[in-house]
């Protein structure tokens, strides 16, 4: 009975179309929106792989993650305190903080990231799986050389052997990191740390990185400085990407409440337009019953008719969505990863389907309830 | 088989029963139709003949008594149990045609088929088939608008044949058309008739009175011999 139903659509051809595009909208917003927090986990994800069995710590806060990582500071006593626990093979004290590049500084996104680190255990802060696109690490430079993000080099359109200001001072370029995914390193500048601290004028560290012997151990040394050591807080990467999905989670929950609401706006819109069009055709169901349609045949027939609108909308949704994603990149860096997994468009097309069944349900019913008698004497 | 199509039974039709507004629209109808019969139903308006058919269709259901279809005691079915009758034994046509305006000729005479899952290609081939037998095998593809009122009751002709009915009911099929036109029509039900369909026919049209095998008179609700 699919012909018939497309048939029945064809009819009204204006008020089908703007009932479709209502649900069109709905999941374009849906699939547009959610591009984004899914390139976010993705990115996230894939940063947090290679950077498995490291352990985070910083100062103790009651703030949330980032703005604690991000406003932490520890003595040298601390960060001793930290080396000298068991277990631990390897370990990385840095700085960081932000720069603005003309200067000021603005609302939004900080240009760049100025990490301090030992030029010797440069890879830990980078993870072991980061690689250089060119040039060398700093080890093999002075005081003032710097290694730099992949995404920084090509805004500013800046390579090996070139020289970057930062805080006045020059520095120059010895290498650059290929994408690692983490926005503060491939937006970031890696400077030899001792120079670091001089630069920002501090003595604090804001956090060291350690990773253990054994990876086994992870859990068990980042308990044992969360409980022996006071004042700081260990996160092993684990930690963090359960916190981190928990931000997605939110943002997630309230991106697709909003996309939500306009596709069921445009539910309710079929909703109307099935009711109209019943009433309409009340004549033609009779019929249709007189001859034989059982009531779960009209009411197929019309949750049919529903479900064609909603499933057509979907998909023009999810393209149109789809192609609302690759533009957001040209809008801002930070929405670069926006990207449209299968579950996303696979999601957004069984709920625009689930859309055309819950919004033709009750007219369905109500046609199919309908008195033949009646319904064929109705002009 | 049986001689007896259908069978009706202490027939009482009343609506509204028990409220002051009540109308008893048949009382205790007894009849049967005969295989190839050709029964005309005559009576004046507001006399029950409608809803007889109705419940002989199994469009309506009897307040009290019985109606059996093929033997069958159809009184007590459900909606859905009722369609499936209409749609296999049952074919029906309206002096308003009842054509669906947005279908073409051809996709009318299909949808009962498709209605009771005949395969598209299968039914448009027998939809073609009746059409032409109706005569119209050259306009299937026109709509109802397009179609003068005869064109448009062979289609309804042709509709109702579709599921190879046992049984043709008929209500008032020349009312709205002119002498000549209903006389053709008239003709095809009569072929049909001889054909071995089985026609049962609410009717005023004196022509048709001419050719029915059996008449029934229908006043107030009663069968008056």
């Amino acid at each position: 009975m699919l012909d018939l139903a497309l048939k029945s659509i064809m009819r009204s051809k204006t008020r089908s179309f703007l009932t479709t595009f209502g649900i069109v909208i709905g999941i374009t917003a849906i699939v547009a929106l959610g591009s984004v927090s899914e390139g976010l986990r993705i990115q996230i994800s894939e940063a947090l792989e290679m950077a498995a069995g490291l352990i985070y710590v910083y100062e103790e806060s009651d703030q949330p993650l980032f703005l604690a990582m991000a406003s932490s500071s520890l003595s040298e006593e601390k960060i001793q305190e930290i080396e000298d626990v068991g277990g631990i093979k390897e370990s990385a004290r840095f700085v960081m903080d932000i720069a603005y590049l003309d200067g000021d500084q603005q609302f939004g996104q900080p240009d760049l990231f100025i990490n301090g680190v030992d030029p010797e255990n440069e890879e830990l802060l980078v993870t072991e799986s980061a690689e250089l696109d060119d040039g060398e690490t700093l080890e093999g430079g002075d005081a003032y050389s710097a290694t730099i993000g992949y995404s920084l080099a090509q805004d500013l359109d800046i390579g090996v052997g070139d020289t970057i200001e930062l805080k006045e001072e020059n520095f120059v370029i010895v290498g650059v990191y290929k994408k690692i995914g983490d926005p503060g390193l491939d937006n970031g500048v890696l400077i030899p740390i001792e120079t670091a601290l001089d630069l920002l004028d501090t003595e604090e560290y804001s956090g060291i990185i350690v990773y253990p012997e054994d990876l086994d151990d992870v859990e068990e040394i980042t308990d044992y400085i969360n409980e022996n050591i006071e004042g700081v807080t260990a996160l092993s990467t684990e930690d963090v990407a359960i916190t981190i999905s928990s931000v997605i989670d939110q943002i997630q929950i309230f991106t697709f409440g909003i996309a939500g609401i306009s596709a069921i706006v445009g539910g309710l819109g079929v909703l109307n337009t099935m009711i109209m069009s019943i009433m309409e055709r009340k004549r033609e169901i009779g019929i249709m019953k007189a001859v034989g349609a059982t009531n779960n045949c009209i009411l197929q027939q019309i949750l049919t008719e529903s479900v064609i609108i909603t499933f057509f909308g979907g998909l023009a949704g999810v393209i149109l969505g789809s192609l609302g994603a690759y533009s957001l990149r040209f809008i801002s860096s930070a929405l670069e990863s926006a990207t449209v997994t299968p579950s996303l468009a696979i999601g957004s097309l069984i709920f625009a389907v689930l859309l055309g069944l819950l919004g033709g349900f009750y007219p369905a019913w109500k046609a199919s309830k309908l008195d033949p008698i009646e319904a064929i004497r109705y002009e | 088989m049986s001689k007896t199509i259908i069978e009706v039974k202490d027939v009482k039709k009343v609506y509204n029963q028990g409220k002051p507004n009540e109308l008893v629209v048949l009382k205790d109808i007894d009849m049967k139709v005969n295989r190839e019969e050709m029964i005309g139903v005559f009576g004046p308006s507001g006399s029950g003949k409608s809803t007889l058919l109705h419940i002989i269709g199994c469009l309506d259901r009897p307040t009290s008594g019985k109606v059996y279809i093929e033997g069958k005691d159809v009184s007590g079915l459900t909606d859905d149990e009722l369609a499936l009758i209409r749609g296999q034994k049952i074919g029906f046509v309206f002096q308003q045609f009842n054509l669906i305006g947005s279908l073409t000729a051809l996709e009318n005479v299909e949808m009962p088929m498709r209605i009771c899952n005949v395969e598209k290609r299968k039914a448009i081939k027998r939809a073609k088939k009746l059409l032409s037998s109706v005569g119209l095998g050259e306009r299937i593809n026109h709509l109802p608008s397009q179609l003068s009122g005869g064109e448009m009751q062979r289609v309804s002709l042709a509709r109702a044949l579709a599921n190879e009915p046992d049984i043709i009911l008929a209500d008032e099929p020349t009312g709205n058309l002119d002498s000549k036109t209903g006389k053709e029509i008239i003709n095809l039900m009569e072929e049909l008739n001889k054909k071995g369909f089985t026609f049962v026919i609410i009717t005023h049209d004196p022509l048709i009175a001419k050719c029915a095998s059996r008449k029934l008179n229908i006043k107030d609700g009663k069968i008056w011999r």
